[in-house]
């Protein structure tokens, strides 16, 4: 990979890959943080990584970021200040202001999943490879995953 | 084949959802959905839980993740080879082991067959070997130690005889080759110490070495006097030399001194 492709890679995919980020973690300035590091990672494996597989290469580093970022210890108040700050259910439609806080009840690795398929359009094999899991566990995960953003969601609007 | 089990069907849904059925099996299912209203509204539902791309976030730092497309060549920092230095440290155990043999073969070999049997000779000529004798006579000289005459050669060697180069060898080691040797004959009359002399051929000194050595010697005890002249036996190589050569040109002196050691020392004559 060139420098020239690597900066189409920035262009293309470097929106993408903050709003993955971003709705990953939560935080813009950590969100920025892994969009760094997964494109300095890139630069500095250019050799090895062909233009057609950048995505994929820029969405699996990011990935292991956002699940590192999650390892590190936190104080949870200042993490629910930033999610409550990022997530403002007026920016959206009512429905989807209810989805986005339905998906702060799923686990981490679910959301990521959820992400990289509605999102990214990533096929479940690609999200395997991504995640490093399998095709049956992505399946398994995902539509677990849908099953609780629906009974959330229902049993929401049974409240409402 | 129709499958009427509610969980299967859910699970078909979801992939439909997810666009993960081939497209007989899509057909299949979408044929289900038609076919019954609660699973209609459960694939809306699922449907409605997918997640819209959101343009509006974008990246506001990309010009901070773009490289300069020329990037001028940087030869790679060359990686310093340590093999010298290991092979160094190989080799300096064989030296210093080689350096104390060759030591203790030159103790053996001059113990008692030194050039000069004392820094300060008191009287040379019954410190040296009988065999000393000047050049002319040197002829019938017993040349049977062998060990040292290849020492003496590999000196010479090593002075690169050239014209003007003056060795100080041993008298015992002078053979019918070097024509053009000079015993000097050290004495108490002259107070020379010096053992030997030894010129290549810069210019021809007297054929009768009797007389070369008593004209060498008459000059060096005059030049003894001066108190500018070097002293001690390296000063006495330098003047013979000297007065040799006729002239005060760059020359190139070996000497070799001392009874149990044994070293050369290169000295330019001006």
């Amino acid at each position: 990979m060139t420098a020239q492709e690597y900066n189409i890679a920035v262009e293309e995919w470097a929106d993408r890959l903050y709003r993955f980020a971003l709705k990953t973690v939560q935080e813009p300035e950590e969100a920025k943080d892994i969009v760094q590091q997964s494109y300095e990672t890139l630069w500095i494996n250019r050799e090895d990584v062909s233009p057609e597989k950048v995505k994929s290469y820029l969405f699996t580093i990011a990935h292991r970021r956002c699940m590192d970022h999650f390892r590190k210890p936190r104080n949870s108040e200042l993490h629910q200040e930033q999610i409550t700050a990022t997530v403002n259910p007026n920016q959206h439609s009512e429905w989807k202001g209810y989805l986005q806080e339905a998906l702060k009840i799923l686990d981490k690795q679910s959301k990521t999943l959820i992400l990289l398929k509605d999102y990214e359009g990533y096929s479940y094999e690609e999200i395997g490879r991504i995640t490093e899991l399998s095709h049956a566990q992505v399946k398994v995960y995902l539509h677990r995953a849908r099953k609780t953003l629906k009974e959330y969601l229902i049993s929401k609007k049974q409240i409402l | 084949m129709k499958h009427t089990d509610n969980q299967y069907i859910e699970e078909q849904i979801l992939l439909l959802v997810d666009g993960e059925l081939d497209p007989a099996q899509e057909q299949n299912i979408r044929d289900i959905i038609a076919g019954s209203p609660e699973y209609q509204e459960l694939y809306d539902t699922y449907l409605s839980l997918k997640l819209e791309d959101e343009q509006d976030i974008v990246c506001t730092f990309k010009d901070e993740l773009k490289k300069p497309e020329t990037i001028a060549f940087v030869p790679a920092p060359k990686r310093s080879s340590r093999w010298p230095y290991y092979a160094a440290a190989a080799l300096a155990p064989i030296a210093i082991v080689s350096a104390l043999w060759f030591g203790a073969q030159k103790e053996q070999l001059y113990k008692d067959n030194s050039l000069v049997k004392s820094q300060l000779p008191q009287n040379l000529n019954t410190a040296l070997p009988p065999a000393q004798e000047p050049a002319g006579n040197n002829k019938s000289k017993n040349n049977t130690n062998t060990p040292v005459k290849r020492k003496t050669e590999k000196i010479v060697r090593k002075a690169n005889p050239d014209p003007g180069t003056l060795a100080l060898i041993k008298p015992e080691e002078t053979t019918p080759e070097v024509q053009r040797t000079v015993h000097l004959l050290a004495n108490q009359t002259t107070g020379t110490s010096v053992a030997a002399v030894r010129t290549s051929p810069i210019r021809p000194i007297a054929e009768n070495n009797t007389t070369a050595t008593e004209d060498m010697a008459l000059a060096l005890a005059k030049i003894a006097k001066d108190d500018h002249a070097p002293k001690g036996l390296l000063g006495d190589v330098i003047n013979a030399g000297n007065w040799l050569l006729n002239e005060e040109k760059s020359t190139t002196v070996e000497i070799s001194l001392g009874n149990f050691i044994h070293k050369s020392y290169t000295i330019t004559l001006k």
